[in-house]
This record gives structure tokens, sequence and C-alpha cells, in this order.
């Protein structure tokens, strides 16, 4: 398997602010989050999981003009320093699973 | 004063994110997952059209364009007719990330695959393969019901017939 050599990415530790949102939301909740700009969104998903209780599945990142890929970094995005802005959208349960939407 | 480019560009990031989010919950209202609303605010572009309004009335015509393309990359001596789903040229669309070329040849590999899979599991009718896949909305595991249950047909006929059951010989 090719991989890139992680000197190759930088990898700063930085603050990104997060705005939360979800299909009801008027205005978006703002959180602050530690990543390194080297992380994957799948890894952002997991972490966001962890210490907040949603889950990755019900995750979808916006960076920008961007809906970003689980496999995409965050630097790959734009993603370069603290105070820099990503949006969280929450989706919910009904969305995720058409199937059961009208039980 | 002029602004910092840096400012600017973290100003950016906020308004386009902020942009997105609201159609992504625009489009949450009307049942479209925000993997649709992206992909159709990348293909409707710049212009004044909503995403919504796109995905409900110019997607349709594009996904069975695309169907339409799969159905004549057959090659002509092919004895199979190729007839795509809209659900799966939907879901290739999505995959390829609006390009419709991409997509038709998404959505013919992941057919073939498919008809690959059931083959191996013993339907070699290659036809009737695509087709039960077709209804099923290109979903592997409700194509290999549609195919089993007719092979199931002798036991429920089995099941209410008239002929007497044979009694149960315990000692055996």
């Amino acid at each position: 398997k090719v991989t890139v050599d992680t000197r190759a990415y930088p990898s700063d530790s930085i603050k990104l602010k997060v705005g939360v949102e979800d299909g009801q939301s008027q205005m978006g909740i703002p959180v602050t989050v530690e990543v390194s700009t080297d992380m994957t969104i799948a890894d952002l998903k997991d972490k966001f999981s962890q210490n907040f209780g949603f889950h990755a599945t019900l995750q979808r990142w916006i960076i920008g003009k961007r809906l970003a890929r689980d496999s995409e970094t965050l630097y790959s995005h734009g993603i370069r320093k603290s105070g820099d802005q990503a949006f969280l959208f929450i989706l919910s349960t009904q969305a995720v699973d058409p199937l059961t939407r009208h039980l | 004063p002029p602004e910092d480019p840096e400012q600017r560009r973290q100003r950016l990031l906020q308004e386009e994110g902020l942009r997105l989010i609201q159609l992504i919950r625009d489009g949450e209202k009307r049942d479209m997952t925000p993997e649709e609303v992206y992909t159709g605010m990348r293909v409707a572009g710049d212009t004044s059209v909503l995403p919504c309004e796109w995905l409900r009335d110019e997607l349709p015509l594009l996904l069975d364009h695309i169907c339409e393309l799969v159905a004549t990359s057959a090659p002509p001596d092919s004895r199979v007719t190729l007839q795509l789903s809209r659900a799966e040229a939907k879901q290739a669309w999505l995959t390829a990330g609006g390009d419709t070329e991409r997509a038709a040849r998404q959505a013919l590999r992941d057919r073939s695959l498919k008809v690959k899979e059931l083959c191996s599991l013993g339907f070699e009718d290659e036809q009737l393969c695509h087709e039960v896949l077709r209804q099923s909305r290109g979903e592997l595991r409700g194509a290999l019901a549609l195919l089993q249950r007719p092979l199931l047909e002798p036991f429920h006929q089995r099941m209410w017939s008239d002929k007497p059951e044979q009694p149960i010989d315990v000692r055996h």
C-alpha cells in the first residue's frame, strides 16, 4: 500500500472553530476543537463522536464551499490556522434511514 | 483600509460554509440528502437556480440520460440488454460527483460487479440477473431474493396441497 510520508503534509495543531447546525437550528452553536491540519474527516468524525456524542454517520462536515469526504484532510480543504471555521451539520435520524421514516 | 488576505480567507470560509449549510438545511426539509444537495449545487453551478429546484426539475431527466448512456454502451453483438434503474443511476451520479459520463461508467461497473456476484452464486442467466437488479434498484440482497423465491415455489405448493401428510414414524 502506498502512503504519503507524514512529513509531506503540514500537521500544525490549531484551534478549529466549528459551527454546529441541524435542520432546525436558526443559528449554529459554536464550539472550538483542537485539531491537526493533517487529520482526515473520518478522524474528525470520530473525535466529535467521542467528545460530543454524535454518531459519525450523522455528521456532515462543510468546509467553505465543499462537503468534505471521509478520506480527505482538513489541510486539503484550506484549513490552515487557528480561527478557521468549519461547519458540522447533524442529520436528523429520519433523514439517515428513509426506510423507517414512516414508522 | 483594504482587507488583510488572511482575514479575507477566514471570512470566506465562514460565509461560504454558512451558505452551503443553508442549502443543506432547505434540502433536508424536502427529503434531499446533503450529498444530493451538494452534487446538485456543483452541477447547477452559479446559475440562479436553487439546487433543490434543479434536483426536482432537471435531475430525473439527467438520470434517464445516464440510463440511456449505459444501455447504448453495450457492444452491438451483446445478447444482453442493459436497463438501469433511476436509483442506480443516482447512486453512480453521486459517486461520480455529478459528472455524467463518469456516472455512466461507474453505473456500468457497479452493475457488472453485482451481476458477477449473482452468477457466482449459481444464477448464470445474465439477462435475468440484470432484470432482477433493475427491479431491486441495484440492491443485491433484493435481487437475490427475487431469484431465489421461484426456487421455493414447490415448497409453497406442497404446503397447501390436499394430499394427506405422511404420518411421522417416531421409531425412525
